[in-house]
């Protein structure tokens, strides 16, 4: 039952949205290497978004009367 | 500068200073698996008045001043507006840092410390228990707030199997 049980609260999840996939794999890291690998997500994501702001995307976006 | 995300430094900083905090937040959550990202460490200090020493002297090393001021006008650390309940909201060389004094419930670092794990990260580190971020989550008000329930539900029991 409680094997069901899991079963059902991983398809719950899932169709929430959420990707076990990932869980799992930042479960396997040390504490250190999960808060570096979050530097490194929100440095890509500042930068991304200084850059979309900036008008210089690089996939030919430019900034209108730029 | 500012485009660099060093939250690890920052928790590095504050434990060479010694200083008494527990994390919160997104960045908590990370820690203990949470597929998040974030952008800024919140932490609950404690306001004893040798450990606001201790703070202010992180701060000082991470050449903190208030977020939303201008450039130019840069407003440094005040030591008294730490010693509140209210909320500091600092940018650092490293990234954001935000020192809360409370958080939601009027919850302090000495309330805050009993609901914590502790981690080894070339100091002593304190982490609020996920099982606690999850139950804050779900107060909140804020929308963002509740759409990372799942995701921290799922690796509450993902992490228990």
């Amino acid at each position: 039952v409680s094997q069901r049980n899991e079963q059902t609260d991983e398809i719950q999840a899932r169709a929430a949205g959420v990707d076990v996939t990932l869980i799992d794999e930042m479960l396997r890291m040390t504490v250190r290497q999960r808060l570096e690998q979050n530097d490194r997500m929100a440095t890509l994501a500042v930068k991304l978004r200084a850059a979309f702001e900036a008008g210089k995307g690089r996939n030919g976006w430019k900034k209108r009367g730029g | 500068l500012e485009e660099e995300r060093r939250l690890t430094s920052v928790l590095g900083v504050l434990l060479a200073e010694r200083v008494d905090f527990v994390l919160v937040g997104a960045l908590a959550a990370v820690a203990q698996g949470a597929p998040l990202t974030t952008h800024d460490v919140d932490i609950v200090h404690a306001r004893t008045p040798q450990n606001l020493e201790r703070l202010m002297a992180a701060l000082v090393k991470l050449n903190a001043r208030y977020r939303g001021r201008p450039a130019d006008a840069p407003l440094p650390p005040d030591r008294k507006a730490l010693a509140t309940t209210g909320h500091s909201l600092f940018m650092t060389d490293l990234g954001p840092l935000d020192c809360l004094g409370a958080i939601e419930g009027g919850r302090t670092y000495d309330d805050l410390a009993p609901l914590s794990v502790e981690v080894d990260m070339d100091g002593r580190l304190l982490v609020l228990q996920l099982e606690t971020i999850v139950e804050l989550k779900k107060q909140s008000t804020e929308a963002k707030d509740r759409q990372q329930v799942p995701v921290l539900e799922e690796t509450l029991r993902r992490r228990g199997r």
